[in-house]
């Protein structure tokens, strides 16, 4: 009989578990989360400026990446020193709309350095999200604002962040018919700016090593095009192989260890792999159209590329020994500079038609192509580490047409919050950094 | 021959024992097959509805999910560009040392549904600090019906959240599944229904979607996100204030960075002021005093 009762209360259970009401929700918004970055608790007056500045860099940082609204500071309730002490009163932060709080303090570490410790609070359940100390030389502080900015990130998102990093480009200036193209780089956020290469030397393409401190780029040295190596930290220039004809549109491969680029020879353009350790090369397409704009994928197996053998510029990709080149892209126009994503579900790329240039991506397989920006002339895409944010540069025309200045910028990859970086010249090429060692 | 008599008796007792078990399994399969399972708890409220009487737009309800196929929103935000000014070029370009870096101690906090990280090491005197700190006591959850109107969103707000500028052309993009996914006949509410009516389903459904159009913040761009969908289990109180909230799948909220954000997301969005009160029937608690929702962001990335 027991045995009975119990089937019948076995079988009865689906029912009742049936009956919980389930809904889907579906729809959403698209909106910067409401953060409270609060100046961060000051314990040692030597250091009372980073306890404003560290914060201020930080809320500029989210805020950029458009996925964070930072709140206005004078509508705080709560006084540093009393989060340090007391701890969030929540209540006051979720009366101002803030949905996470980042706090902090700033104090002489053991070793004389300044230590600089951050929270991060949910404010609706009141939970410590993450908090991380460190500490640095003085002349380093702004280092510990992007990695805080980069961890608050990460912790929100799921996703890497990229604030931590450097953007190399090609600075220009002077008038078109004589244009001034220099090597320069700077900080995401457009600070410690610096140029690499002197003014007499044409440079074109950089492109960033995945794993060093090095760079590779396009240089008219000498009269022709050859692909070089720059490393950052020494400055040292090395010509990249003894190719015999043109080389040009270089790229590291995820190991950093080779590169691949496009060898111009007898009016036909082939892609070459370069392996820098042993400096030897080998052909991966033989094809009688133009190949060129070569880009790994991240795991290193297959590679994106441009070519016209189908009769129009077109993406292809083939695998990494240079078989089996299949192609990715049918739309109306042409594409190019396809660069693949770090994160590898995307290829960006250029695309032109109709007299208008686009910024788009596209899946590896050729699916989902979505053209996220527009301009009379916008080129040459470049992943953020995360493979969340682009950034490419726009020309437009001055002086009533007779002129060009190009400019850096940077998307998000939904295709809004699109900004422009401030240079102190013209700006073109863009390659984003890998995060800081 | 007695010992065979013997035996005979025996089997003849386990027979009949067996025989009276299975006649009344059967029986009892028989009766449940006819009549039907009894309800352990109270009957759920079977709703008569004529159909008759009916005055609401079915197509329109049991298409809410489906995604919309018009242009995309206008960029929110295509501001100016904004770069700090003081662009100087130190001497130093080298990539500095990095800092390093202390995990710092999360400090005791009260116990939260939530499965949390294992925490790094930690300096002392700041956790101290913390750990005194009592956690403010979660305000109540009272909301006028103002509130509630508030949370309404306008159609616009249902369309893609990726922009593309490039709609004429076929791109591949639309997911044949989306439209299968979003079927109210497919759904688990469609099972549900089978004791409320469609109608009642699909109008509680429009309403907590309308509801948390404005509460939830979606992760467009990030990696896979169309793909992640987050079970909830809620626990609502009378007043349809939510008492609890569990993510059913905790190791996965432990391990995936990707999903723990999005069940973030889904939980900021149950926390958030408009969502507060939830938009169901007041007269049926029964029916909904033990939720689950799914957070599926997949019909609008």
């Amino acid at each position: 009989m027991r045995f009975f009762s119990l089937l019948i209360l076995i079988l009865m259970m689906p029912l009742t578990a049936q009956a919980q009401l389930t809904v889907d929700i579906t729809q959403g918004k698209l909106e910067e989360l409401p953060i409270a970055i609060s100046k961060f608790d000051n314990e040692d007056t030597s250091y009372s400026n980073y306890a404003v500045d560290i914060p201020a860099i930080v809320a500029g940082n989210l805020q950029r990446s458009g996925l964070f609204d930072p709140l206005n500071p004078n509508s705080f309730i709560q006084s540093p020193s009393s989060i340090t002490v007391d701890g969030p009163r929540f209540g006051e932060w979720r009366a101002i709309n803030a949905q996470a709080l980042v706090s902090g303090t700033v104090k002489r570490g053991a070793d004389g350095k300044p230590r600089v410790e951050f929270r991060l609070w949910d404010v609706f359940s009141q939970q410590q999200l993450v908090g991380m100390a460190y500490s640095t030389t003085p002349d380093n502080w702004r280092r510990i604002a992007h990695i805080i900015s980069d961890e608050i990130y990460k912790r929100i998102t799921g996703e890497s962040g990229y604030f931590d990093t450097r953007i190399v480009y090609i600075s220009e200036s002077g008038p078109a018919t004589n244009r001034i193209k220099r090597l320069a780089i700077m900080d995401q956020d457009g600070k410690n700016h610096r140029y690499l290469t002197p003014a007499g030397e044409l440079v074109l393409t950089p492109r960033f090593s995945p794993t060093a401190q090095e760079i590779t780029y396009t240089s008219y040295k000498g009269g022709k095009p050859k692909v070089y190596l720059y490393n950052i930290d020494t400055g040292r220039q090395q010509l990249l192989g003894t190719f015999p004809g043109m080389t040009f549109a270089p790229r590291f491969a995820p190991t950093g260890d080779k590169v691949v680029l496009s060898l111009s020879k007898n009016g036909n353009s082939d892609i070459y792999e370069y392996d820098i350790r042993s400096k030897s090369q080998r052909q991966l397409t033989t094809n009688p159209g133009i190949d060129t704009a070569p880009s790994y994928s991240p795991d290193g197996r297959n590679i994106v590329f441009e070519s016209d053998r189908g009769g129009s510029q077109q993406l292809y990709v083939m695998d990494a020994n240079g078989s089996n080149a299949r192609r990715i892209t049918f739309g109306k126009g042409r594409y190019a500079n396809p660069v693949w994503s770090p994160r590898g579900d995307l290829i960006a790329f250029t695309k032109m038609l109709s007299g208008q240039f686009y910024i788009g991506v596209i899946r590896p397989d050729g699916s989902g192509e979505r053209l996220i920006t527009q301009a009379f002339h916008v080129e040459g895409p470049s992943w953020s580490p995360n493979g969340r944010v682009l950034t490419y540069f726009k020309e437009a025309s001055t002086q009533g047409g007779k002129g060009r200045s190009a400019s850096v910028y940077t998307i998000d990859l939904t295709g809004y919050n699109e900004r422009r970086m401030g240079t102190p010249a013209g700006a073109s090429d863009p390659a984003w950094s890998p995060l800081n060692p | 021959m007695r010992k065979f008599f013997a035996e005979k008796v025996q089997l003849s007792k386990g027979m009949k024992a067996a025989l009276i078990a299975s006649v009344a399994f059967h029986l009892g399969v028989l009766i449940i097959g006819t009549v039907g399972l009894p309800y352990i708890t109270k009957p759920p409220n079977i709703p008569q509805q004529p159909l008759a009487v009916e005055i609401v737009d079915i197509s329109e309800i049991t298409t809410t999910n489906k995604k919309p196929q018009k242009a995309p929103p206008k960029p929110k935000n295509e501001p100016p560009p904004k770069v700090e000014k003081e662009v100087k070029a130190p001497p130093k370009v080298e990539a500095k040392k990095p800092p390093k870096v202390k995990p710092i101690e999360k400090p005791p906090e009260p116990p939260k549904e939530e499965t949390k990280k294992p925490e790094p090491k930690t300096p002392p005197p700041p956790s101290e600090k913390l750990a005194e700190v009592k956690p403010e006591p979660k305000p109540k959850k009272e909301k006028k019906e103002e509130d509630k109107k508030e949370a309404t969103v306008s159609e616009e707000d249902f369309l893609s959240v990726l922009k593309n500028l490039q709609d004429t052309e076929p791109t591949g993009e639309v997911n044949p599944e989306g439209d299968e996914k979003t079927d109210p006949d497919q759904s688990p509410l469609a099972k549900f229904s089978e004791r409320l009516s469609a109608t009642e389903v699909d109008l509680i459904a429009r309403n907590l979607n309308m509801q948390f159009a404005s509460c939830w913040n979606l992760m467009a761009g990030a990696r896979n996100a169309e793909d992640i969908t987050v079970t909830i289990n809620l626990t609502v109180r009378p007043d349809r204030t939510v008492q609890s909230a569990k993510i059913v799948d905790q190791w996965r909220y432990t391990q995936d960075t990707f999903y723990r954000a999005a069940a973030d997301t889904a939980l900021r969005a149950i926390n958030h002021p408009n969502c507060e009160v939830l938009d169901l029937p007041e007269d049926k608690y029964n029916l909904w005093k033990d939720l689950t929702f799914n957070f599926n962001p997949s019909a609008q990335l």
